[in-house]
């Protein structure tokens, strides 16, 4: 087997294995979004892997399609995140969703739009819109990450593999598919190895992480609060507004 | 070379943060335990930590007066060392039932539909201003002594003892036979 086709052989073997246990366990009835990503990123893979040995003048031509594909189902793992770690908590999940929606709005508008506006594509255009969408992509992860560490919002084992493994894959692509963009043709070895040794690493993740169902821990919902959300910003501000003055009162003294 | 560079950044940074959270403790906390801590953080703070005549006796200068008048070089080299040491101690311990208070709120906003995010980004960025300013105090009081900023240990005292006022009112709603439960099943 030559040495190209090695890791993504690695990657699909692990992506039959995620998905043969995740029937087996059942949770692929937990996570529809999730393993709906793997499904179009396992016939996505096997897909590149037949143009290429087939005929590899055409795979530049299908890679964006097949890459864009994956990444719009790639949002669904996100959407997977937001129903269940943040569904229990209303305020922190509108916080998450609205920047999500603009983050992928952007993403898919861009993807659209971007053909027309440019229709002679060149293999560097390819690359740097790819590099962009990745980009998006970890700005949305930034965000959950954030709302999700500020409100200390507790997460189960699936879901923290989920949102770890998939987080690796894109950083690591946006970070190799920047070294390309600007690098030169030796690069390109260096590249060809990341890419699909991230998404394996992503993949044993996932295998780990969702070996079998854990339920995200749910808050406790027998405390009801009667005080309306802008009453309790509007005193904590308060308070804070207070604390503030006082110090800067004292540190002039 | 700059944009490889912000690409590099980003993506690094994404790592540290993703690490972060694969180390973090996921503890299965729910709305009692946020009520109970800043429950606690009050009391500790209003009876424990701020009365006056407590925040009078770790700052007195008269104290340092009457021990450099009547004792020894060492001896007062002894007590500077250990007042500064409780001034530090009661700094800390301000400043963590103030994070316990802001812990109350970050627990109770996640729960409402309505929640604000331009609000709560505005929180977030005033009580990190507000934790600096504490860590300055601290430091103040570290390299200069207990009795280098006097009037800004008083000034804590009664921001701190404002915070108090106004986060009892934030959590009158919770009366005792509420807080009797919640405590009974933290407890358990």
């Amino acid at each position: 087997m030559s040495s190209w086709l090695l890791l993504p052989s690695i990657g699909v073997f692990l992506e039959l294995m995620l998905l043969a246990r995740g029937l087996s366990a059942r949770v692929f009835t937990r996570y529809y979004f999730f393993y709906i990503y793997i499904c179009s990123s396992l016939v996505g893979t096997l897909a590149a892997v037949a143009i290429h040995a087939s005929s590899p003048g055409s795979f530049a031509k299908w890679y964006w399609p097949i890459q864009f594909v994956t990444l719009i189902f790639g949002y669904g793992i996100l959407l997977e995140i937001l129903n269940h770690v943040l569904a229990p908590y209303p305020g922190a999940e509108k916080f998450a969703r609205t920047s999500g929606l603009v983050a992928f709005a952007a993403t898919f508008c861009f993807a659209l739009i971007a053909p027309l506006v440019m229709p002679a594509w060149s293999a560097s255009t390819v690359l740097e819109f790819e590099r962009d969408s990745r980009f998006v992509q970890c700005i949305f992860i930034f965000v959950l990450l954030a709302v999700i560490l500020y409100y200390a919002i507790p997460m189960g084992r699936n879901m923290k593999g989920m949102l770890v493994g998939y987080g690796l894959y894109i950083a690591t692509s946006m970070m190799s598919l920047a070294i390309r963009a600007y690098g030169s043709a030796s690069l390109m070895e260096v590249w060809r190895t990341i890419q699909p040794l991230s998404f394996d690493v992503s993949m044993f993740v996932w295998l780990v992480a969702l070996w079998s169902y854990c339920p995200n821990p749910v808050p406790d919902a027998s405390i009801r609060l009667e005080e309306d959300y802008e009453a309790l910003a509007l005193r904590t501000r308060n308070m804070m507004d207070s604390i503030r003055t006082h110090l800067r009162k004292a540190a002039r003294a | 070379m700059i944009s490889l560079i912000f690409f590099l950044a980003v993506g690094l940074i994404l790592f540290s943060s993703l690490f972060f959270l694969a180390r973090r403790n996921a503890r299965p906390e729910g709305g009692s335990d946020e009520l109970v801590g800043a429950r606690q953080a009050l009391s500790a703070l209003q009876a424990g930590l701020l009365p006056p005549n407590l925040v009078q006796r770790v700052f007195a200068v008269e104290d340092w007066d009457y021990v450099c008048s009547t004792t020894p070089q060492t001896i007062q080299e002894m007590f500077m060392e250990e007042r500064k040491r409780i001034s530090l101690l009661w700094i800390d311990q301000v400043r963590d039932q103030i994070r316990s208070l802001g812990r109350f709120h970050r627990g109770a906003a996640r729960h409402y539909a309505q929640l604000n995010p331009r609000m709560e980004m505005e929180l977030a960025f005033r009580f990190a201003t507000l934790m600096t300013a504490c860590r300055a105090l601290h430091l103040v009081v570290y390299l200069a002594g207990p009795y280098a900023a006097p009037r800004m240990v008083t000034a804590m005292a009664n921001a701190a003892g404002r915070a108090c006022e106004i986060s009892e009112q934030s959590l009158r709603f919770l009366n005792a036979a509420q807080l009797g439960v919640v405590s009974a099943r933290s407890a358990a």
